[in-house]
């Protein structure tokens, strides 16, 4: 199966091998096996060379966001119908609530700017405090929340302009 | 949100929210590609973590022989796997604090028995095969293999009938299951998965009352017996974590079961509640 992925950063050829009841996975030129397991909580229990990671996967059309480790992952599956797509200029790399939980602390304030992996948001969720990272380089635009709020999954946290390329 | 479960983890008032520091030091223990720089940058976030792995570094159970004065120093002594190992014990400490009344265990009492069941595991493990890794692990699984303690404390007191007072490990987990329809190893496996602990640890988690859920390797099997057996020791020192000690008769049958050596077995009767006082005094009570 060959699919190729456009994260807001650049295009991923992907390829997905069968391997028995695992997988074997090829990204650009690294190749390695992958075994993934549903969790009954829906959310997916993903073991590489690189250890095991909880993912939780949110389809909406053509789009994937992958949520792990405290990041967003904004991917999508191109139409082969129709070509090379462009990315709509609505669609900016905003932070989201993954699970619902209580938000312990926002890190950063509307119109500062921030670097890709910067904390933005320290959240609790199902006892476990995570630091949401910035996916991008650029200036908050809008925090929609507050510390003490409890979230919803899905729930917008944080805008962000990303900064223009130089 | 559809394990039964999940609903009580999220609402559990005793149980504190895992620290960052401690979920980052998770996710490096199962990356095999971190760096020193990595481990560096999330141990030095936290400045108590830091100074009780400095503590823990400098024991005789882990040290080296040399004084360590930083987590740089550490990290050339000791490498990568085991600061991690030993930020991670200390990193668990605020989060088995209690009181769990339904226990009928005080503040730190749960700590206390998590710490009883580490050191001892570790040294049971290390009187089998002298393997220091595997040494590190069994004090890692021991220190956290009643977690789930701290979710069951809530539902269980809302019970009419209460846990029976003074009742051996099988007869409470027995009664918990009564009460509730599961245990509290059951509850902790679940916890431990969500928190990404590392499967080995979520094995014993969730095994350390059911010894007949089969093993695919030596090593993950050694672990889960040396902490069956560190529990079983632990409740004869007093320090049971609400379990009563098992009679002469069956501890020695149950030890034997286990297959584990019988010396050791007697010198950690004779020295672990001393060697609790000792990392108690070491750590405090949970920071």
């Amino acid at each position: 199966m060959r699919l190729n992925f456009r994260s807001s950063e650049e295009d991923l050829p992907v390829e997905v091998r069968p391997d028995g009841k695992d997988w074997t996975v090829r990204i650009a030129d690294a190749e390695f096996p992958l075994q993934a397991l549903q969790a009954r909580d829906g959310s997916w229990l993903v073991d590489t060379h690189q250890g095991r990671r909880r993912l939780w996967v949110s389809v909406h059309g053509d789009e994937r966001l992958v949520f792990c480790d405290g990041r967003v992952h904004r991917l999508r599956v191109p139409d082969p119908e129709q070509g090379e797509e462009t990315e709509d200029p609505g669609s900016g790399p905003n932070l989201v609530a993954e699970m619902p939980g209580k938000i312990v602390k926002t890190l950063v304030a509307a119109g500062e700017s921030v670097e890709a992996g910067q904390a933005l948001v320290l959240i609790e969720s199902m006892k476990m405090e995570t630091e949401l990272l910035a996916p991008v380089n650029g200036r908050v635009d809008t925090v929609h929340v507050t510390d003490g709020q409890l979230v919803a999954q899905g729930d917008a946290l944080v805008d962000i302009q990303p900064a223009e390329e130089s | 949100m559809s394990h039964p479960l999940d609903r009580l983890i999220q609402s559990t008032r005793e149980l504190k929210a895992l620290p960052t520091a401690t979920g980052q030091i998770l996710q490096l223990m199962q990356d095999a590609t971190a760096s020193a720089d990595d481990v560096l940058e999330v141990v030095g976030k936290d400045p108590a973590l830091t100074a009780n792995l400095l503590k823990l570094a400098n024991s005789a159970m882990f040290g080296v022989g040399r004084q360590i004065g930083t987590p740089h120093q550490a990290l050339v002594l000791l490498g990568n796997r085991t600061v991690l190992n030993l930020a991670f014990a200390t990193g668990m400490g605020p989060v088995l604090t209690g009181p769990l009344p339904a226990y009928r265990l005080e503040s730190k009492a749960l700590w206390r028995h998590s710490m009883a069941v580490g050191v001892g595991a570790a040294y049971l493990v290390e009187a089998t095969v002298q393997d220091r890794w595997l040494r590190e692990a069994a004090f890692t699984a021991g220190l956290v293999h009643d977690i789930g303690k701290m979710l069951l404390n809530d539902p269980l007191q809302t019970q009419l009938e209460p846990l029976p007072l003074g009742a051996q490990s099988a007869a409470l987990v027995e009664a918990e299951r009564g009460l509730l329809g599961f245990d509290h190893a059951e509850a902790g496996g679940r916890l431990a998965e969500i928190w990404r602990f590392p499967t080995g640890l979520v094995q014993v988690i969730t095994a350390h009352h059911h010894p007949q859920v089969p093993r695919t390797d030596a090593e993950s099997a050694l672990l889960q017996r040396a902490v069956m057996a560190a529990d079983r020791i632990a409740a004869r020192a007093d320090l049971g974590g609400g379990s009563a000690a098992l009679p002469d008769e069956d501890f020695l049958a149950e030890i034997e079961e286990l297959q584990l050596p019988m010396g050791p077995v007697e010198e950690l009767q004779g020295r672990l509640d001393a060697e609790v006082a000792g990392l108690e005094a070491m750590l405090g009570a949970a920071r």
